[in-house]
């Protein structure tokens, strides 16, 4: 039987939004296939609660790796006992997040097993045994399509691309298993450094507010932040903003920054640069506030507001906070 | 120090996407440009070797017409490029042809952008270092020397993580790493004289395994754009079509 392997990541107890996201579409997929689902979860410790989880996503079986050595993303360490579980089960896909770690790994796995990679895939589609994926290039100005035959293929999936899917609960078998030996110690990890804030993550936020030059000064987005923590958004920004030195190189929204996909996405003061939208037009919907009826934002824009960003902004944190009490 | 930067000719980020059939991009007109992640990749060596002293050296696979974009590599400073050409430029077809000839080279460190504008793999770096054997630390934001270490600020997702490696070992960078400088006049005339070796490769089997087809993204229709010199009303519209829209 077809096996599918979806490589998961965790935080506190829970599953990442985008391997949720994922294993959410893959079992709807195989509801009506004879395919199986194999997860494979890594870490110091594996929550209780994260088999439940993954469960309720109609997993046939839970591969865990539960160990010290899997603490912290270390290639070195990683590869030789991943390579080794896909060896054993032979999967047609294997699935990751296009995280930190998913982009990393994904490739290298790939190369180790001489197969193709589908990186930063935004949609599949499926008949019958053939997959379809969908993937943006030249900064989201083309899709391209790529149809695999059945071998071995990697995968990485940008997180929300997949919508909601309904919980398909089963009896996965769960077994754990120890890492390889490992022989190659040229890739220390020597220290991980935590952000100061535990600002949002960017990539995974649902909804983003994003501002630009309008913005006039680093001060000033303090507005943006209000309005963020109101909807329970992540602020990014245009590269304009980070050049200023307004905002750090991490929240850059564009082609030589982030790529996003939230379900909404407010431009503030962003004039829509082409190498601005190539991180955000495949956003759901997408707002912009600008006092420049000509600026190009609004060519992508579901909804524009043309006016001063610092009178519509705070109108606009006020309502939503009155919405979000009732 | 000897420093391998590998480089890629992409479009223009200005570039408006032209398909020829489903199968093929129009490429006339076009304006090339190094993927600007390379850029970081070549600003990084060059400081390299400004503090160690060395050689840098561009590695480049694309078309033969792409010698034109690696003199501007050459112009920001880099001492002599090689330019592999093949026709095909997919990621496993690259890493090959690149393993192939870096083989031969003694060098201490490769140096390349995580991922390239034009095709969104980013996956030679890692390909490349699985074929050669030796380290590599991705989407790197730092890089400092200690000892006979290298030392890297690699991103995570909301972490930075500090990489040791030691040479010969690939990096891969990210924005943020640094600022690249622009040619001066006198580097300009200098990389006119300097060599760009053109390596022709024989690699050209074709595998197929998949099948890729492109397709220009449908055009948005307009959106809805409210007169914002009232924010009261503006708002209250806004966060009506919001609601409506599901995403509130
Ligand atoms: C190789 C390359 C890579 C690049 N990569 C990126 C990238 O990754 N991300 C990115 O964003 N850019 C990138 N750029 C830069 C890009 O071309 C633009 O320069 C940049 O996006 C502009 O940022 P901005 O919209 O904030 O600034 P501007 O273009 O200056 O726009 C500011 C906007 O704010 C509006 N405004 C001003 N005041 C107000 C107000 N009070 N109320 C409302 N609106 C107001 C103005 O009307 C204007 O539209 C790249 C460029 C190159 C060449």
């Amino acid at each position: 039987m077809d096996k599918i392997l979806v490589i998961v990541e965790h935080k506190n107890g829970l599953l990442k939004k985008v391997s949720q996201q994922i294993l959410g579409f893959i079992s709807d997929f195989c509801r009506q296939s004879e395919k199986k689902i194999l997860v494979l979860i890594y870490g110091e410790k594996i929550a209780e609660r994260l088999f439940e989880e993954v469960a309720s996503w109609g997993a046939d079986e839970i591969i865990t790796i539960e160990n010290q050595c899997f603490a912290n993303y270390n290639p070195a360490i990683f590869i030789p006992t991943i390579a080794d579980v896909i060896k054993k089960n032979s999967p047609q896909l294997v699935f990751f997040g296009n995280t930190a770690v998913g982009r990393d790994l994904s490739p290298r796995l790939a190369q180790y097993f001489n197969s193709y990679m589908i990186s930063d895939v935004i949609d599949i589609k499926i008949e019958k045994d053939k997959f379809c994926f969908t993937r943006p290039v030249y900064g989201g100005k083309l899709f391209e399509e790529v149809e695999t035959n059945g071998e071995l293929v990697f995968v990485t999936v940008r997180p929300n691309s997949f919508g909601n899917s309904v919980n398909y609960h089963k009896n996965p078998h769960i077994y754990n298993i120890e890492p390889k030996a490992i022989t190659n110690f040229s890739y220390m990890v020597s220290d991980i450094l935590r952000k100061e804030s535990e600002e949002k993550s960017l990539s995974e936020a649902e909804i983003i507010v994003s501002g630009g030059k309008g913005l006039k000064s680093a001060e000033n987005f303090v507005l943006l932040e209000e309005l963020a923590r109101v909807l329970g958004a992540a602020v990014g920004a245009s590269r304009s903003a980070v050049d200023a030195g307004w905002r750090p190189y991490s929240s850059q929204v564009g082609q030589t920054g982030k790529t996003v996909k939230p379900k909404l996405y407010i431009a503030c003061g962003i004039s829509g640069a082409m190498q601005h939208l190539a991180g955000m037009s495949t956003s759901q919907v997408i707002v912009a506030i600008n006092k420049d009826p000509e600026a190009p934002i609004f060519k992508v824009a579901d909804y524009g507001i043309i006016g001063d960003l610092f009178e519509i902004v705070p109108v606009l944190t006020e309502e939503l906070k009155k919405i979000f009490k009732d | 120090m000897k420093i391998l930067v590998l480089v890629k000719e992409t479009f223009d980020t200005e570039t408006k996407i032209v398909l020829e059939n489903s199968k093929k991009i129009n490429n006339e007109g076009i304006k090339y440009i190094i993927n600007p992640y390379d850029e970081f990749a070549i600003e990084e060596a060059l400081r390299i070797r400004e503090k160690f002293g060395g050689e840098v050296v561009i590695y480049s696979v694309g078309r033969r017409e792409s010698e034109v974009t690696l003199r501007n590599g050459l112009a920001l400073g880099a001492d002599k490029a090689k330019l592999i050409v093949s026709e095909k430029i997919d990621s496993i077809t690259v890493s090959k042809l690149l393993a192939e000839n870096i083989t031969k080279e003694e060098f201490e460190i490769i140096l390349s952008g995580w991922i390239a504008i034009d095709d969104n793999n980013a996956q030679v770096p890692a390909r490349l270092s699985q074929l050669l054997d030796i380290p590599l630390v991705n989407v790197v934001t730092k890089i400092d020397f200690s000892d006979d270490k290298i030392i890297c600020h690699r991103e995570g997702d909301n972490t930075v993580e500090i990489i040791k490696v030691s040479p010969p070992a690939m990096i891969a960078v990210q924005r943020g790493i640094n600022e690249p400088r622009y040619p001066t006049v006198k580097n300009i005339l200098q990389a006119k004289k300097k060599q760009i070796d053109l390596i022709i490769s024989e690699n050209n089997e074709d595998i197929n395994r998949i099948n890729i087809t492109y397709q220009l993204p449908e055009v948005k229709k307009a959106g809805l754009i409210i007169d914002g010199s009232k924010p009261e009303k503006a708002v209250n519209i806004l966060i009506q079509k919001l609601k409506e829209a599901k995403v509130l």
